[in-house]
C-alpha cells in the first residue's frame, strides 16, 4: 500500500503521533501541565482534549515530581502514559521518579514488571527564555541505564520515534528542541515507527563526518551545503538516539572519511561529544583518523537572556563551517 | 616470555618520569598486581603494580629520569634468563636536564601532546602512522604539511605514489589567472608571469599596471602558494612540471616567460621544457644561479604569521622601505592568511633551500637555452646576491639597477616594464 506523504510541522507530526497512538490503544493517555484546554506550552497537544476528552488528556498540577510519580505508577499498573514537561529544565524536579524509579524497577524486581512510560521534554535555547528554560540536559538522562533517550531532528523522525517509544515496554525520554517545532518536513500518514537505537546518515560525504543531534543536525546540513561550495564534502549523521548510541554507524563513517566532528547544543565538556570521541578513540576507527577530533558544543555558561549572547552560547552555522574547514584543511 | 615493564604516563603533560623506588630487589620474585616500583613526576609520585608474576630484572635504576614508554625493567618467567638484547629505545639518551635526546617516535606509545614537539618526536595522525608502517616508511623522512608540521595521510600517500585523499591536493592544475585579457591572437603570444617564494600571482598586479601592451598577461600560483595546493611538489623541477601541465591545461602552448626570484629558476626550467614553445625569457632577481641565499629571510618569512613579522621581512626585500606601503603589507598579510599556510611554506623552504642553500642550479641549463634571455638585478639585493649575475653566460643581457633590492619590478617598475617590452619586441 502506498503511504500518503504530506508536509507537516514538527509539532503537528508529534500531535498526529499522539492521536494515532490513542486511537489504536485505549491504554495510551497524556499527562502534563496545561496540555488540555490551553493546548500545551508549545501547542503540541492542541485540540486533543476536545477529541479524546479530559480523561485521556489530563492537565496536572504544577508539581513535576507528583505528575511524574503518577505517570510511573500508571505505567506499572498497565497503562501507557505520555507525560509532557513544559520545559525539559523542570524535569530536574522529577529526577527521583525518572532516575530512581522508572529506570530501575524492571531491574530491581527481577524483570517481573516494566515501566512503559514516555516522557516528552521540550529543550534547548533560541527562544529568549533564559537560563532556567533553555538548557540541553539530555546527557544527564543518557547517563542512566534503564532509560532510552532519543532526540529527533525532523518531523518524520519526531512522529516515528514517538510511536516507537509508545510501543516500547521501557521508559523512553524524548527531547524535542523548541526551535524545531515550527520546522516543516515530509511526514507519512498513518502508523509507522523509527528504531529507537539507530543513527541516520542525513548527508553522504567523503571528507569528514559530522555527528550532530536535534537542531544541530539542521545547522550541520546547512554548513555542509556551504562547505560543499568550497569542495569540502562532509557526511552528516543524525545521532537520533543518545542511549543507546549507534556506535557502529559512526565507526563505519569515520573509517571512510578519516575525520570526525561532533556538534551538539549541550555544554561542551562532559557531554555527548566526549562520549562519541571516546567511542571512536576506542574503536577500530582510531587507526583511520587523519586529524584531531573536533567537538562543538554549548559554552560553559548558563544560557544568557541577551539574544546575541544566547546565540553566541551555542554552535551556529558559521561556527560549523569554520570548524569544517579546520577539520579537513587543518586551518 | 619476559614481560616488558614500561614507564607509564600518569599525568597528562608528562613526557618523562623518574623511578624513585623499586619495591623489590633485582632477581627477587614478585606476584602480578603487587607494587613493583614508584615513579615521580613534577607533580606526583605513584606506585606501579607488576604486570606479571616472575623474577624482576631492573634496567633503570632509582633516580634516573627516562621518557614515558621506556622499558624500566623486565619480569622473567621461571627458568628464563635475563634480557640482554635491549632495544635501542629501552635506554634512551637522557640529557642532564632530563629531556630525552632521541626517542624513536614511530615506536612511541603515546600520541604527541598539544605542546610543541620535543626534538626527535614526530607529529603524525593515526592514519598516516598506519600507512607509513604498512609501506615500511619512516615517519621521520616524511615532511608533514598539516598544522604544526603534522604528518597526515596525504603526506604519506605522496611518497607511496598514490593520489592524495585530500580533495584540495587531488587537483594537479595550479591556480592561475589572466591578469590582462589582451587584444586576442593578433596581439601575439601571451606574457606568462611566475612569482617568487612566499608570494602569489596577485603580487604581479602593481607591475602589470605599468606594462603597456595589447598582449594577454597570464600568471600562475606556484605549488603551495596562493590558491595552488602543495601536493607532491618539493623541488624546482616539480614546480616547473606543474606549471607546464597547468599551462597546457589552460590551452597555452607558448609565450614570453617572466620569472621573479624562485620563479626565475622555475621559468628557466619551463623554457627548457619542449612541451612549451617559449619565445623569450626574462629573469628578475632570479634564484637558481648559485648556492647563496639569505637563509634568515627564507626561514623567517616562511614562518612569519603575524602582521608585524611579515612586515619586518618585507622590508628586507627592498632598498627603500617607503615602497612597502601599509596597504601593500596588509594585502600580503591577507593573502598569506587566506592561502598558503606558514607550515606549507616552511616545508617548501626546507626542501628548496636545505641548510640555507639553493639546492637547484639552473645556470648550466640557461647557457644551453637559445631563446632571447634578459636578467634584471638590484645591486643592493639582500636576498640573492647580485654577484650571481656573472653566472649567466655571455648571451644573457644583464641589467643592474643601483639603489634597488630584490624587487626591481616594484622599485623600478616603469624601467623594468620598458625592458620587458623591448625584450619581447626584439624576440619577435
Amino acid at each position: 500500500m502506498d503511504q500518503i506523504v504530506r508536509e507537516l510541522s514538527f509539532a503537528q507530526a508529534i500531535q498526529e503521533a499522539l492521536s494515532i497512538a490513542m486511537e489504536r490503544d485505549p491504554r495510551v493517555f497524556l499527562m502534563g501541565e496545561d496540555i488540555g484546554v490551553y493546548g500545551g506550552a508549545f501547542q503540541v497537544t492542541g485540540d486533543l482534549v476536545h477529541r479524546f476528552g479530559e480523561d485521556r488528556v489530563m492537565d496536572t498540577p504544577i508539581s513535576e515530581l507528583g505528575g511524574a510519580g503518577v505517570a510511573v505508577g500508571a505505567a506499572l499498573g498497565g497503562m501507557l502514559p505520555v507525560y509532557e514537561f513544559q520545559f525539559s529544565d523542570f524535569a530536574t524536579l522529577a529526577m527521583e521518579q525518572i532516575v530512581n524509579q522508572a529506570a530501575k524497577l524492571r531491574y530491581m524486581l527481577g524483570g517481573s514488571v516494566s515501566v512503559p512510560l514516555v516522557m516528552r521534554l521540550p529543550c534547548g535555547s533560541g527562544t529568549g527564555a533564559a537560563a532556567q528554560h533553555s538548557q540541553s540536559l539530555e546527557a544527564w538522562f543518557a547517563h542512566v541505564p534503564g532509560l532510552k533517550v532519543v532526540q529527533p531532528s525532523s518531523p518524520h523522525d519526531a512522529k516515528g520515534l514517538l510511536l516507537a517509544a509508545i510501543a516500547d515496554p521501557d521508559p523512553v525520554i524524548i527531547f524535542e528542541h523548541k526551535l524545531l517545532y515550527k520546522t516543516r518536513g515530509a511526514v507519512p500518514e498513518g502508523h509507522y515507527t523509527v528504531p529507537l537505537d539507530k543513527a541516520e546518515t542525513k548527508r553522504v560525504g567523503k571528507d569528514g563526518t559530522i555527528v550532530a543531534t536535534a537542531i544541530m543536525v539542521v545547522k550541520a546540513l546547512e554548513a555542509a551545503a556551504e562547505l560543499a561550495k568550497e569542495g569540502i564534502d562532509l557526511e552528516v549523521i543524525d545521532l537520533r538516539s543518545l542511549r543507546p548510541i549507534d556506535v557502529p554507524a559512526i565507526v563505519a563513517s569515520v573509517t571512510k572519511t578519516h575525520r570526525l566532528m561532533c556538534v551538539y547544543e549541550g555544554v561542551k565538556s562532559l557531554g555527548i561529544g566526549a562520549e562519541i570521541s571516546a567511542a571512536i578513540a576506542e574503536s577500530d576507527a582510531f587507526d583511520f583518523l587523519d586529524a584531531p577530533i573536533i567537538r562543538l558544543g554549548g559554552a560553559e555558561v548558563p544560557i544568557p537572556y541577551n539574544p546575541e549572547l544566547e546565540k553566541a552560547a551555542v554552535p551556529q552555522v558559521a561556527d560549523i563551517v569554520a570548524a569544517g574547514r579546520r577539520l579537513v584543511r587543518g586551518r | 616470555m619476559a614481560t616488558d615493564v614500561i614507564l607509564p604516563r600518569v599525568d597528562m603533560d608528562m613526557t618523562t618520569g623518574r623511578v624513585s623506588h623499586w619495591f623489590v630487589k633485582a632477581g627477587e620474585r614478585i606476584e602480578k598486581g603487587a607494587p613493583l616500583f614508584e615513579i615521580e613526576t613534577d607533580k606526583a609520585a605513584m606506585e606501579i603494580d607488576a604486570p606479571a608474576s616472575g623474577r624482576v630484572q631492573i634496567i633503570v635504576t632509582v633516580g634516573t629520569q627516562v621518557p614515558v614508554g621506556s622499558t624500566v625493567g623486565w619480569i622473567l618467567a621461571d627458568g628464563e634468563g635475563e634480557v640482554t638484547a635491549i632495544a635501542s629505545d629501552a635506554l634512551p639518551d637522557v640529557a642532564e636536564d632530563g629531556v630525552p635526546g632521541s626517542v624513536d617516535a614511530v615506536e612511541a606509545p603515546l600520541p604527541a601532546s598539544d605542546a610543541a614537539p620535543e626534538s626527535g618526536q614526530i607529529r603524525a595522525t593515526p592514519l598516516s602512522r598506519r600507512l607509513a608502517a604498512t609501506h615500511g616508511l619512516d615517519l621521520a623522512d616524511i615532511p608533514g604539511t598539516g598544522p604544526n608540521g603534522r604528518v597526515q595521510a596525504a603526506d604519506v600517500e605522496v611518497l607511496i605514489g598514490k593520489s592524495t585523499a585530500n580533495p584540495m591536493d587531488s587537483d594537479n592544475i595550479l591556480n592561475s589567472a589572466w591578469l590582462r585579457q589582451g587584444a586576442g591572437a593578433s596581439a601575439g603570444d601571451p606574457i606568462i608571469l611566475i612569482h617568487g617564494f612566499g608570494s602569489d600571482l596577485g603580487g604581479w598586479r602593481p607591475f602589470v599596471q605599468g606594462v603597456t601592451t595589447d598582449r594577454a598577461i597570464y600568471a600562475v600560483d606556484l605549488p603551495g602558494h596562493g590558491g595552488s595546493s602543495l601536493g607532491a611538489s618539493r623541488t624546482v623541477s616539480d614546480m616547473a612540471n606543474r606549471v607546464v601541465e597547468s599551462l597546457l591545461g589552460a590551452g597555452i602552448k607558448g609565450g614570453h616567460l617572466v620569472g621573479h626570484s624562485l620563479g626565475g629558476a622555475v621559468a628557466t626550467m619551463v623554457a627548457a621544457d619542449s612541451r612549451i614553445a617559449a619565445r623569450s625569457l626574462m629573469l628578475i632577481a632570479p634564484g637558481g644561479l648559485g648556492p647563496d641565499i639569505n637563509a634568515g629571510f627564507v626561514n623567517g618569512f616562511a614562518a612569519a604569521e603575524h602582521e608585524d613579522s611579515i612586515a619586518a621581512w618585507m622590508l628586507e626585500l627592498v632598498f627603500d622601505g617607503a615602497i612597502m606601503t601599509p596597504a601593500l603589507i596588509k594585502a600580503t598579510v591577507k593573502a598569506r592568511a587566506a592561502a598558503a599556510s606558514h607550515e606549507t611554506l616552511s616545508v617548501l623552504a626546507r626542501s628548496l633551500f636545505p641548510d640555507g642553500t639553493q639546492a637547484t642550479n639552473v645556470s648550466d641549463l640557461l647557457r644551453k637555452l637559445t631563446l632571447p634571455t634578459r636578467a634584471v638585478f638590484g645591486r643592493l639585493d639582500r636576498i640573492v646576491p647580485v654577484a650571481h649575475a656573472s653566472r649567466l653566460g655571455g648571451m644573457v643581457a644583464v641589467h643592474v639597477f643601483d639603489d634597488v633590492g630584490h624587487l626591481p619590478h616594484y622599485e623600478k617598475r616603469d624601467e623594468v616594464a620598458t625592458l620587458l617590452l623591448q625584450h619581447i619586441r626584439s624576440a619577435g
